[in-house]
């Protein structure tokens, strides 16, 4: 088949199209050209316009003799005077004549629009406006992702500082809260200790128990808090697990008793290490809850152990099991979900903030175990505690010197010194310690803690943390240096803080306190530090040699 | 529809009215982030619904809103990554229309489900253009005059835009004022 096209019509096919003479003259300019170019082209020789830049070497006689077939087809040539104009085609020879049928071809960065092409540019048949569509698209959808990601990533942002404000500002309230309160439970503590009438006794008992029922709330959340902040660190110390389940047992089964139900726990034995605080905490949690879903029959703690792996980790299942009121399948699915309660109306009935499960799932999962619930409404549930701890030697003897050694110990001879600006925590502290026979003096901040040190002679320093114009661990520091330049024996110095996460505790020994102390204050722990620093001074004191040796080394 | 019809929308929206506004045609349409994805291809239902939404928040009469959202549309696509195509479709609105098929065309190439209307220039009168306007959809004429008033504006052109309804085609005359001397 012949099919002949009259110059026109290969100008519409081919709007940028060239035909050269025998010569190498440009014969022919397709309307495109003229258009970019001019129609001055004509009658000039092609190497003077163009240059080829593929084949880059090719040679135009040869090419208009025939002899170089190879390249007739997918030439690309470029127009010296505007370099940006680049056209693609094929090379068609004809009776000595050479036909470029060529079209535009984008610029190297991919753009033909900024080069003034327009449609008319380009033969119908050229996919090249189709090519610069789909990158144009490509371009828009990049735009649209770009454009989302970042309100995506401005939306999340603005979520995660919102949920931030909210997890401090119920941190700090809970906080301020517990403040005060440490105060009405000190004073309550105080009171329990004096001559009360049996009503007087029974209104303190109520006042006590709601003030830890409230405590242990603030506790959960200050807990939770710490937890989202991802701030919650584990203990990992030797610790009695026979010691904790009978240490417990005493308060559980008082609060069973309360309820008229039976509370046991299947006995156990060894030593682990672990957060020994934390896993009394997760216990304590499940078995009141138990106790508080369980209107009649009892609840039971068993603790099974399994055989001890190559890895050296024993298996630890704790299962507490109730005879209470059981929840359904769809209640299981949400329990250990912050914020959750079995059903609407259980806050309004119990009580509680519903953070204690999902404070325990979050202890026990950092604990490389896992907890679990089996359960049926009406027939009662079990919580599952499984963990795998290593099992260690009960820590030799020490000798410790404590008080329970049978050994009676005196404090009304220790002058205590007390750092505590917040003055109801002082009157607190005070209250605490008259029945113990200690009178301490106080300071109400750090620098005077270091003013009344220099003036006076103190056996134990009990040292707030955060206090106005100076804090507990720049006193302590301040201290430990004076002592070291006068040669003189340190100072116990304990803190006295509601801050008693472990990296905390490990700044305040590492200012050079001793220990540090909890708040609200237990008086047991209170008693036995101070019988501790008493028995050291009656030791150091039965002792003369050692206290001249150290003398005479300073 | 396509999305960036949607994008269009929404921009113009925030051009002239707050965020408020925004979000109060937002939840109206009961469209989300999903629906503004431009080369998304979007049942038509979902863009009347938008433009419904906007109309009732804004209380504009529809055509007049239909219009204002043509002439917009113009201005948008020159903004965005597709103003190289309308450069290259021509540098005058005889050109541009005449070669508005052709654009369509190859932008169903990159989405083949886009249901693009046709233009076609059937009369030239001295400086006056009929355009034969035909689509799938009914009830865009407003859109449509606002559009072609959107490129005499564009093409730096004044002039008045008119049409009549015909048996499978809708007419448009652009009535171009002669461009005083300088």
């Amino acid at each position: 088949m012949e099919l002949n096209l009259d110059p026109a019509t290969l100008d519409v096919l081919y709007p940028a199209r060239l035909a050269l003479d025998p010569t190498g003259e440009i014969a022919h300019v397709g309307p495109s050209v003229v258009r970019h170019l001019g129609a001055g082209l004509s009658g000039q020789h092609f190497l003077e316009c163009f240059e080829f830049e593929r084949p880059r070497f090719t040679d135009i006689d040869a090419l208009i003799a025939g002899a170089q077939s190879e390249s007739l087809r997918s030439i690309i040539v470029r127009s010296r005077a505007q370099p940006e104009l680049r056209l693609r085609g094929i090379v068609l020879p004809d009776d000595g004549r050479l036909h470029l049928l060529v079209g535009h071809v984008p610029t190297e960065n991919g753009r033909i629009g900024e080069e003034m092409l327009s449609f008319a540019d380009f033969a119908p048949t050229d996919s090249t406006l189709d090519t610069h569509m789909v990158s144009v698209t490509h371009q828009q959808l990049l735009n649209d992702a770009q454009r989302i990601a970042r309100e995506v990533e401005e939306k999340s942002r603005q979520a995660e500082a919102a949920n931030e404000a909210k997890s401090q500002f119920l941190a700090t309230v809970s906080h301020e809260i517990r403040t005060p309160l440490n105060g009405v439970l000190g004073m309550a503590d105080f009171l329990a200790g004096t001559e009360l009438s049996p009503e007087q006794n029974e209104a303190l008992g109520v006042l006590i128990d709601s003030g830890r029922s409230l405590l242990t709330i603030l506790n959960e959340i200050l807990d939770y808090s710490k937890v989202e902040a991802g701030e919650l660190e584990l203990e990992h110390r030797a610790f009695d697990l026979g010691g904790l389940i009978k240490g417990t047992s005493g308060l559980f089964h008082i609060k069973a008793v309360e309820k008229r139900l039976y509370y046991v726990a299947s006995p156990a034995n060894g030593w682990f290490m672990g957060d020994e605080t934390r896993l009394r905490q997760v216990l304590s949690n499940l078995v009141f809850n138990a106790i508080k879903f369980t209107p009649s029959g009892g609840v039971e703690l068993r603790v099974e152990f399994g055989e001890a792996g190559e890895d050296g980790m024993t298996p630890l299942v704790f299962e507490i099991e109730d005879s209470g009121i059981g929840m359904s399948e769809e209640v299981q699915g949400r329990l250990f979900k912050p914020f959750q309660q079995g059903e609407v109306t259980t806050a309004r009935k119990f009580g509680g903030t519903g953070l204690g499960l999902a404070i325990c799932k979050h202890l026990v999962e950092k604990m490389g175990g896992k907890i679990s619930v089996r359960s049926e409404e009406g027939r009662g549930s079990v919580f599952r505690v499984e963990l795998a701890l290593e099992a260690t030697e009960a820590p030799a003897e020490t000798g410790d010197k404590r008080s329970d050694d049978g050994q009676q110990v005196s404090l009304a001879s220790l002058r205590v010194l007390a750092a505590e600006d917040n003055a109801t925590n002082r009157i607190v502290l005070g209250a605490l310690l008259k029945p113990m026979g200690v009178e301490p003096a106080f300071a109400e901040n750090g620098r005077e803690a270091v003013e009344m040190f220099r003036k006076e002679s103190f056996d134990v320093i009990l040292m707030d943390v955060m206090m106005p114009e100076m804090s507990g661990p720049e006193a302590t520091q301040i201290i430990r240096r004076l002592e070291k330049d006068a040669g003189a024996k340190p100072v116990p110095i304990h803190a006295l803080t509601a801050n008693l996460m472990r990296e905390q505790v490990a700044q305040y020994l590492e200012c050079g306190m001793d220990g540090a102390l909890g708040k609200p204050i237990n008086v047991e722990e209170l008693r036995r530090t101070l019988e501790g620093v008493a028995l050291v001074k009656s030791e150091s004191q039965d002792a003369p040699y050692a206290q001249n040796s150290r003398a005479s080394q300073g | 529809m396509y999305g960036m019809i949607h994008q269009a929308a929404r921009q113009m929206v925030h051009a002239v009215a707050d965020e408020a506004t925004w979000s109060k045609i937002l939840t109206t349409s009961g469209l989300h982030e999903e629906h503004f994805i431009s080369a998304q291809t979007y049942d038509d239902e979902v863009t009347f619904t938008l433009i419904g939404a906007i109309q009732s928040v804004t209380e504009i009469p529809l055509d007049e809103l239909l219009s204002a959202f043509g002439r917009y549309w113009i201005e948008f696509a020159a903004s965005t990554s597709y103003s190289s195509v309308l450069e290259m479709a021509g540098n005058d609105l005889e050109t541009l229309l005449e070669n508005l098929d052709r654009m369509h065309t190859s932008i169903k190439s990159t989405m083949p489900d886009a249901d693009m209307p046709s233009f076609y220039v059937s009369r030239v009168e001295g400086r006056d253009l009929y355009i034969e306007y035909r689509s799938s959809r009914t009830g865009l004429e407003a859109f449509v005059k606002g559009l072609l008033e959107g490129l005499l504006d564009r093409f730096g052109d004044t002039g008045e835009v008119s049409f009549v309804r015909r048996a499978d085609h809708v007419e448009f005359a652009v009535r171009r004022e002669v461009a005083e001397a300088a």
